[in-house]
């Protein structure tokens, strides 16, 4: 039988990115990601003033699945989150200061443990060797990579 | 570059080792808390540390949301425990499909009045009071309400009337609602050419059965018209009933066919659907669990654009009682006895079909299904693993990849405690 993946959804997604990238970034990713709770999953909270502005449709929101496997369009709102996310200087400049641009800094940013660490390292190493790295595309591929989005 | 890169994270994500050591923690942390995880999470580095491990550590987790003797929080400055009890109210609320009060435009400060969320709260109340059991959920006529933290001021609603609002803000903890601080003693049944009628009535009780007899679970999905009364023949409150099933036994009617329900149909009837089997497989359990919400009629305060709606009681006339179910029209249906039958075959092939008198009846009915306690187990199961396999595969022997689940719900229907299913289910071979 083949592994379902179980996905993550929209509010861990955007605390994740509130952890990784700072506020700035969540604002960015609020305003994919909360329209479009459904493709993610999660629920919102109506009874408490603070988290109803998270209930983008209001009521509805709060019957939500607490996850949702249309990976597909999740892909697609990350991919162009990613792009944002990355693209934005001040973004970046916040991150590449919290990181230096030390790969596995920045690695475990993303999925906190160190598996696959080598490998990833490896892997940038074969294509640039000990050149400069391109940081923001790096960062662009750890943010829409599968792996910290999904429950291992 | 981009292929390369790309390309390793596709692989990455099945090439994980399962017996990472932070891993599950990480999960459960994640699935708990609805947020991500700060890296100087004080139970992640007791993993770190070797003084625990990742199953005493979910466990951990959610025990410190664990309410005392007077249903609040043990830790209520503890932010980690206040995220936890708020996560779980937030999920069992999304499993409870209906959201809206009816005719909540018309009558806006229902919202001001009744929680949207009450049924939630009492599974939110079962899984971390040690006090209460699973079971509970569906007994007495206290209504249970959030104890809520919030930098706005609780205040009386300022309008024509009197009322103490539902609090709002960040659940700490559950109070049973204080009756006789939102009395009112006239209501209106119609919005455009509205009677006033005189009737004491208090929007903090419940009409028995716990959760079934909450007027907040009751207006979200009754399925009739304001101030329209059960006639015993097209109009009933069967949507309620139906509703129940689904939300208490994970089921959609009918729940029973065959010559289990021969008995009730009724050839002669002048109702269309009273004479066809097919027909009745639905319309047994869900008008015969009806003749227990008889006397309910949705009412409002007034018509007025800035009132609310719910939903009134009628006194019963016992000099009325006979012919309790006649699934005929009968004008005087409304006032006589509460009286229904619970119908309804399990999936674990027990028929029932006992009578009840009350709400409470029908609670005591409804705890005796083995898909009560399924259907949590499986709600559970389902959040854990994001396996959205179908409720009913539980049931089949022949699945032997759910054993253990049946395992753990047997157990748990013994326990009654819903958090130690949810421990069960997480140190579970499912929850990888």
């Amino acid at each position: 039988m083949a592994e379902r993946l179980h996905w993550k959804n929209s509010n861990v997604i955007l605390d994740n990115i509130n952890r990784i990238f700072g506020e700035r970034a969540f604002t960015i990713a609020s305003k994919e990601i909360l329209p479009n709770r459904r493709i993610f999953g999660g629920s919102c909270n109506y009874m408490s003033e603070v988290a109803k502005s998270k209930c983008y449709l209001g009521l509805s929101d709060t019957k939500i699945k607490s996850f949702s496997n249309e990976y597909l369009q999740r892909e697609v709102v990350m991919r162009k989150i990613c792009q944002i996310i990355t693209s934005d200087s001040v973004i970046m400049n916040a991150y590449l200061k919290k990181n230096g641009k030390d790969l596995k800094n920045m690695y475990i940013e993303f999925f906190i443990d160190s598996i696959g660490l080598e490998k990833f390292i490896e892997s940038v190493r074969a294509e640039y060797g000990d050149g400069e790295l391109p940081l923001a595309q790096i960062v662009n591929s750890l943010c829409r990579s599968k792996r910290w989005q999904i429950y291992q | 570059m981009k292929i390369i890169l790309l390309t390793f994270f596709y692989l990455s994500t099945f090439a994980i080792d399962k017996n990472v050591s932070i891993g599950k923690y990480i999960k459960c942390y994640e699935l708990f808390t609805d947020s991500s995880i700060p890296v100087n999470d004080e139970i992640l580095m007791k993993i770190q540390s070797g003084v625990i491990d990742q199953f005493q550590a979910c466990e951990l987790l959610l025990k410190k949301s664990e309410l005392s003797e007077n249903y609040r929080l043990k830790n209520d400055k503890d932010k980690i425990a206040i995220k936890v009890l708020n996560r779980f109210q937030a999920l069992h609320n999304s499993w409870f499909s209906s959201y809206l009060f009816d005719m909540q435009k018309d009558f806006p400060l229902t919202y001001k009045l009744l929680e949207q969320d009450a049924i939630a709260t009492r599974f939110t109340m079962s899984l971390f009071s040690p006090q209460v059991n699973h079971s509970d959920i569906l007994k007495g006529s206290k209504v249970v309400t959030g104890v809520r933290i919030s930098s706005k001021k609780h205040e009386t609603q300022k309008t024509s009337y009197k009322f103490i609002p539902i609090q709002e803000g960040e659940l700490v903890g559950f109070q049973f609602a204080p009756s006789g601080i939102n009395v009112f003693e006239e209501y209106v049944d119609h919005l455009f050419y509205p009677k006033k009628f005189k009737a004491k009535y208090d929007t903090n009780i419940g009409f028995g059965g716990g959760v079934l007899g909450l007027q907040s679970y009751i207006l979200q999905n009754h399925g009739r018209v304001l101030g329209e009364k059960s006639d015993g023949g097209r109009k009933v409150f069967r949507k309620y009933s139906e509703q129940i099933v689904k939300d208490l036994t994970c089921r959609s009617l009918p729940v029973i066919t065959g010559s289990a329900i021969k008995k009730y149909v009724d050839t002669k009837s002048s109702l269309s659907f009273v004479k066809k089997e097919s027909c009745m497989n639905c319309h047994s359990t869900m008008d015969y669990m009806a003749g227990v919400f008889r006397s309910f009629e949705m009412i409002a305060y007034d018509n007025s654009g800035n009132s609310f709606a719910t939903i009134y009681k009628h006194p019963e006339s016992d000099h009325l009682a006979g012919n309790f179910i006649t699934h005929e029209t009968d004008v005087n249906y409304y006032k006589k006895p509460n009286w229904g039958r619970f119908i309804y075959q399990s999936l674990d092939n027990t028929i029932f079909d006992e009578e009840i008198r009350n709400l409470d009846d029908l609670g005591t009915s409804l705890s005796k299904v083995d898909e009560f306690y399924s259907c949590l187990a499986y709600r559970y199961y389902v959040f854990l693993t994001g396996d959205e396999i179908m409720f009913n595969e539980i049931y089949q022997k022949e699945k032997t990849e759910y054993d253990d689940l049946r395992k753990i719900i047997n157990n748990f229907r013994k326990r009654q405690d819903s958090m130690s299913l949810l421990i069960d289910l997480v140190n579970s071979k499912y929850f990888k």
